[in-house]
């Protein structure tokens, strides 16, 4: 062993240890929190769905109403995604089951086909239910049909903002991937 | 696997790597708050990831693995304000232009290490963790994921490195 290694191991532990009810303790708080954050997400989801269930019930057509139903479920089909994809542990237990190259590109590439994606997984199932519920609304008030024509474009623009911004985080996290070891 | 084994193969694993631990969050970490958050949360990984233990590896590796992992998750969240970092090529060919001192005390070699692990990228800082802590090039692969060839390529990167910078053999 060399003068360096030897020195380096002498360094000795200056952090009192936990006890174990200590990690049950924190551990335990890791996912409260975790609990937290996804209940945070589902009432914002929830906030977004209300407007549309109020539509669904007293939309003065049939069209508007199964416009207001198919967002709402729209709606439910993101946030099933989110919860399923998006809301990872933090300190999941398989740590141990992988190298730590592995583990890394993996968080990396699932963050990068979260962004990559977004738009098949997070704009795309609001786009019948918005669709149908403008065609029921300019069906009901054609004097509103250009406004609505103009929203149209509007939300079109934005959906596709959103997905450029998070193709290009998807890119940057594709840089970061590249970079990693290329022959572990 | 029941409550009792998890607690008991965490107790183990501290008993035998808890300061090795300490070491590493040290290194990952110069702030003293993030050290003490960062080893908290690689002791929480630890006895979490011990419900899941078959073992299918060593318990060193295990260990390590899950200590890195979690390192290296905190370092990659805060990476856009981290400082410039550099891997071991670069290093070495800064080498050079180090001034070298002879006989310089233990308390300042460490301070110098650590301020060159801190400069490393996070991979290179993972194989001369290992090294420091006196894994063999086979065991430094099991638990980055780096090829065997890979990591002697990389350790002999690092004792050159180390000897140019501390005169090996006289700290």
């Amino acid at each position: 062993m060399s003068d360096l290694q030897s020195l380096w191991q002498s360094q000795s532990q200056q952090e009192p240890p936990m006890s174990i009810e200590e990690i049950r303790t924190r551990a335990s708080r890791l996912e409260h929190i975790v609990s937290r954050r996804n209940l945070r997400e589902y009432i914002a989801g929830a906030i977004g769905i209300v407007g549309f269930l109020r539509l669904m019930w007293i939309g003065p057509t049939t069209t508007i109403r199964v416009g207001a139903a198919l967002t709402i479920a729209g709606g439910v089909f993101v946030l099933y995604l989110l919860r399923k994809w998006g809301s990872a542990n933090p300190l999941p237990e398989d740590l141990g089951l992988t190298s730590a190259v592995d583990f890394h590109r993996a968080q990396l590439e699932r963050q990068r086909d979260l962004l990559r994606n977004v738009w098949s997984w997070y704009l795309m199932p609001f786009v019948p239910g918005l669709a149908v519920t403008q065609v029921g609304i300019a069906m009901a008030h054609p004097e509103r049909t250009q406004r609505l024509v103009a929203l149209g474009i509007g939300v079109c623009l934005m959906m596709v903002a959103v997905a450029a911004v998070n193709r290009y985080g998807a890119a940057r996290i594709q840089k970061r991937i590249d970079s990693l070891p290329s022959n572990p | 696997m029941n409550d009792a084994r998890q607690d008991s193969l965490y107790a183990d694993a501290i008993a035998t790597y808890g300061a090795a631990l300490e070491r590493l969050a040290r290194a990952y970490e110069a702030d003293a708050d993030r050290r003490s958050d960062l080893l908290q949360e690689i002791h929480i990984g630890l006895w979490r990831s011990f419900a899941s233990f078959d073992g299918r590896c060593s318990m060193r590796t295990w260990v390590y693995r899950v200590a890195h992992n979690v390192a290296i998750s905190q370092v990659a969240r805060r990476r856009s304000r981290a400082p410039t970092l550099v891997g071991l090529e670069e290093l070495e060919s800064m080498s050079h232009a180090i001034d070298r001192e002879q006989g310089i005390d233990d308390r300042r070699a460490l301070d110098r290490l650590m301020t060159l692990i801190h400069a490393l990228k996070p991979f290179d800082r993972q194989v001369i963790l290992l090294y420091l802590e006196g894994l063999d090039a086979a065991s430094i692969g099991d638990i980055t994921g780096f090829s065997a060839s890979n990591v002697a390529t990389k350790v002999h990167r690092i004792k050159k490195v180390l000897a140019e910078r501390f005169q090996e053999g006289h700290v």
